[in-house]
């Protein structure tokens, strides 16, 4: 568990570090959208050199990444696979039943295979040089124009920041309560599905019931603290652009316009 | 000293679906600066009684008054009123709302819409004024629980409160937490001028304080100073308290036909005392 | 047969950039039906060191030895049930492990999952229910209509319900009022005494010299002192270098002793010391 680096923070000092957590979640989604513009070799070409430069920018060892992407390696494998082997058209290289090897499914799946790690690679750049409290005040931010159709954006967003702030305490509440319940003879590791499934009811319930105590007291905490939900409240953590957003901004005009010149119409 | 900063009287409650009052016709004074300790049993209402000062509860009736600061406690007023008022709970986790040390003490400056451009300078104070400044960026899972009470007292000094309520704060740390939390509460409260009431179960704690209030069944069963409270064993024990080691000492040699004189209260002149005893033969 | 610890160390997040060392290089032996005392300050290794007891945690190297199973780094993870029959451990705030629709069903819950027959193991939930010092009128409740202090004993039912060769216990007697304190730990001591071995984590340094006849010491996740407890008690400036106070007794004994009254030896109780004081003094006003 603690070896999955997907949605993990990583503290350092690289200019992707300074740039503000709205404009980093945007040039993630945008990122994503226009990847779907290359479909030639130059324009993977350049939006590989792109994420390249993204995950240079972080600072951060080479290997932090390649430890990201291990767990997902067999999806990716897989859908290019498939990939690989259900596209027809050009030359055929082999060929059995309604499976083939053919020029363009090789080209398709070697695009596919670069598509999908781009994608988590930029994600991976987004999650390790933000902290989960960043992304959920980038994304208040962001969903402000929602407040017009009553959408109870900073509710939302607290809520968000509360349950990041709470996951690694209930998932060392979870352990502690694994712990005790092997002590009285529970073997997460024996027996049929069935039996499994049931092993995880002594964990379940405590757990549940640790949740409920957690939340009314937080609750009580909340509200002696002078949180009222229906009064505004001053922001510590107050979101600025910088110089280095700028670059952001320029790099994606960039990418966008490079894309769009060479991809193949 | 001259005024109260609170003032109860005839406060009754009762829990929805409850038949007996958890509080019943309760009445006592805080005098400004003062440090009152509440005890009693599990279930004797004390931590009823924290609630309905802070306007978390609701009196029964309108004969039940609340006074803080001279202000009568209403539901138009409570907002106002809480600003005056910081309670440290029980579970350091449970309290903890920030995901890291500062943000958890902004929440509450946050709260009452205090100017952001202030706000950091107002955080490093009130870390500083309990030796976490150090700690600002760290998050709460690595913090141990007496570090995140004094994170809970940097939240509450940060507002600058008048009256600090301490719901059972020492209750779950280990002795070096609850040993720097009670030290760290002294020294908070002649800084900023508190008044303190600390609900306990320990009678070191409850040592510390100007006035000591037992509750047993929603009702004050006495008041008085430490000494008198400790100078009566049957009570102690019947409120569930642990007696200081010097008290019980006593008792027993007591029993052994050995009677201390009851102004001998501390450790040392204890020790002078029976050593005085054993020498004049 | 005897508990040992074979220069067991524990890496925590081994192999990752997280790596923390839980226990550095700890050895001892602890004699069957003993009753130990593991003391130290928080974050010492004292529940890093617990959880070894029953194979929660595998040394990352050296060995432990215990009821007759012999547990290091290449020790599976199956099969480990019937060492978990033999060793029985209750954390801290073991309320939270309560489950069940009642109060009876969850202390025979391990009984059963040790292979007890279901009538069995209720009767064995009964029996410790009453030993634990509750009502029988409570093994038909809900364990969540009960009070935090019936909740606690109910939790340490459930594990002693196994009657477990060796009894772990980690700070069992935290928040309770003082009568429960000394009922539950009374518990304990006769748990001992009916010939089963008793290890307690706790912080209370007055229930360690009054209980236990044997103390571990733990600091930065080593074994600092095995010893007796009237040995480990007896140096306040040693305890001070580990973050550790000397119980209220010790320190009130060696107080006297400075100021000129004799022990022939270091009282660890109250009632040793109450004993004490009584015969210097009454002796000599007789």
């Amino acid at each position: 568990m603690s070896k999955l680096i997907i949605g993990r923070y990583i503290p350092g000092d690289g200019p992707v570090y300074r740039m503000d957590p709205r404009g980093k979640l945007l040039a993630t989604f945008i990122f994503i959208a226009i990847v779907f513009l290359a479909n030639n070799w130059q324009t993977y070409a350049i939006a590989c050199g792109f994420c390249l430069l993204a995950v240079i920018a972080t600072k951060l060892p080479l290997k932090t990444f390649l430890q990201g992407i291990r767990p997902l390696v067999w999806l990716i494998l897989f859908t290019a696979l498939l990939q690989l082997v259900f596209t027809t058209g050009g030359h055929v290289y082999w060929h059995w039943g309604i499976f083939s090897i053919t020029s363009f499914g090789l080209v398709n799946s070697i695009f596919i295979f670069l598509r999908f790690l781009m994608v988590i690679l930029i994600s991976t750049v987004l999650t390790l040089t933000t902290m989960p409290l960043e992304i959920a005040a980038g994304m208040e931010s962001l969903l402000k124009p929602l407040k017009y159709l009553h959408v109870p954006v900073e509710q939302i967003a607290l809520v968000m920041a509360i349950a990041l702030r709470f996951v690694p305490t209930l998932m060392d509440q979870t352990v502690k309560i694994m712990n005790a319940q092997r002590t009285r003879g529970v073997d997460f590791n024996e027996g049929g599905l069935i039996q499994r499934a049931k092993a995880f009811v002594p964990i379940i319930v405590p757990l549940f019931i640790e949740s409920l105590n957690v939340a009314l007291d937080l609750s009580i905490a909340m509200e002696a603290r002078g949180y009222q939900d229906d009064k505004p409240r001053s922001r510590y953590r107050s979101l600025h652009w910088s110089h280095y957003d700028l670059y952001n901004l320029g790099f994606f005009v960039l990418l966008t316009v490079l894309l769009i010149i060479f991809r193949e119409h | 000293m001259s005024f109260n900063l609170v003032e109860v009287n005839n406060l009754t409650f009762t829990y929805r679906d409850e038949k007996q009052p958890a509080l019943e016709k309760v009445s006592f004074a805080l005098p400004a600066g003062s440090w009152t300790a509440v005890v009693g049993p599990n279930g004797s209402g004390k931590s009823t009684l924290t609630r309905l000062l802070d306007g978390l509860l609701w009196p029964d009736s309108k004969h039940s008054e609340i006074k803080i600061a001279g202000e009568r406690l209403t539901k138009q007023n409570v907002w106002s009123v809480r600003q005056q008022i910081g309670i440290v709970f029980q579970n350091p986790d449970n309290q903890f709302v920030g995901a890291t040390v500062a943000d958890d003490v902004a929440f509450g400056l946050e709260n009452q819409n205090f100017p952001p451009e202030k706000m950091q300078e107002r955080i490093e104070q009130a870390l500083a004024a309990v030796k976490m400044q150090d700690y600002a960026g760290t998050e709460p899972s690595r913090l141990s629980g007496g570090q995140k009470q004094r994170v809970a007292l940097a939240g509450i000094t940060a507002l600058r409160p008048k009256l600090l309520i301490l719901d059972e704060a020492t209750a779950m740390l280990d002795p070096q937490g609850r040993r720097d939390v009670i030290a760290l509460i002294q020294q908070l409260r002649q800084d900023y001028q508190l008044t303190v009431l600390s609900v306990t179960h320990d009678a070191d704690e409850a040592a510390l304080a100007d006035q000591v209030l037992v509750l047993s069944h929603g009702k004050v069963k006495a008041t008085g100073t430490p000494a008198d409270l400790f100078s009566q064993p049957d009570l102690i024990a019947s409120l569930g308290l642990k007696p200081p080691f010097v008290m019980d000492l006593k008792q027993r040699l007591a029993a052994k036909g050995i009677e201390v004189p009851a102004e001998i209260t501390e450790e040392q002149d204890l020790v002078n005392y029976l050593c005085q005893l054993s020498s004049t033969k | 047969m005897s508990i040992i610890f074979n220069k067991v160390s524990y890496l925590y997040n081994q192999n990752t950039s997280l790596e923390q060392p839980g226990l550095q290089d700890v050895s001892f032996k602890l004699k069957t039906g003993s009753f130990t005392a593991v003391i130290g300050h928080t974050g010492s290794g004292k529940s890093t060191l617990l959880q070894h007891f029953n194979a929660l945690l595998k040394p990352t190297s050296g060995s432990v030895e215990i009821a007759g199973f012999k547990i290091d780094a290449a020790t599976s993870n199956k099969g480990l049930k019937p060492l978990r029959q033999q060793v029985g451990i209750v954390f801290q705030f073991p309320e939270s492990q309560l489950f069940e629709e009642t109060v009876e069903k969850d202390i025979a819950f391990g009984p059963q999952n040790f292979g007890l027959s279901e009538e069995e193991a209720h009767k064995r939930a009964r029996l410790w229910l009453r030993r634990v010092g509750l009502s029988q009128d409570l093994a038909t409740r809900s364990p969540f209509d009960l009070s935090g202090g019936q909740m606690r004993r109910v939790a340490i039912a459930g594990i002693m319900a196994s009657e477990p060769a060796v009894l772990c216990l980690d700070e069992p007697a935290a928040g309770l009022d003082p009568q429960g304190h000394q009922q539950i730990m009374q518990l304990f001591k006769k748990y001992q005494a009916a010939g089963h071995t008793v290890v307690l984590i706790t912080h209370d340094m007055d229930d360690a010299a009054r209980y236990a006849d044997d103390v571990l010491v733990m600091d930065h996740g080593q074994l600092v002192k095995h010893a007796s407890p009237a040995e480990v008690f007896a140096d306040p400036d040693w305890l001070h270098r580990h973050h550790l106070e000397q119980p209220a007794t010790v320190a009130f004994s060696q107080a006297l002793a400075r100021a000129g009254m004799q022990f022939e030896h270091l009282p660890l109780t109250r009632s040793e010391l109450v004993q004490a004081i009584c015969q210097q003094v009454k002796g000599a006003g007789q």
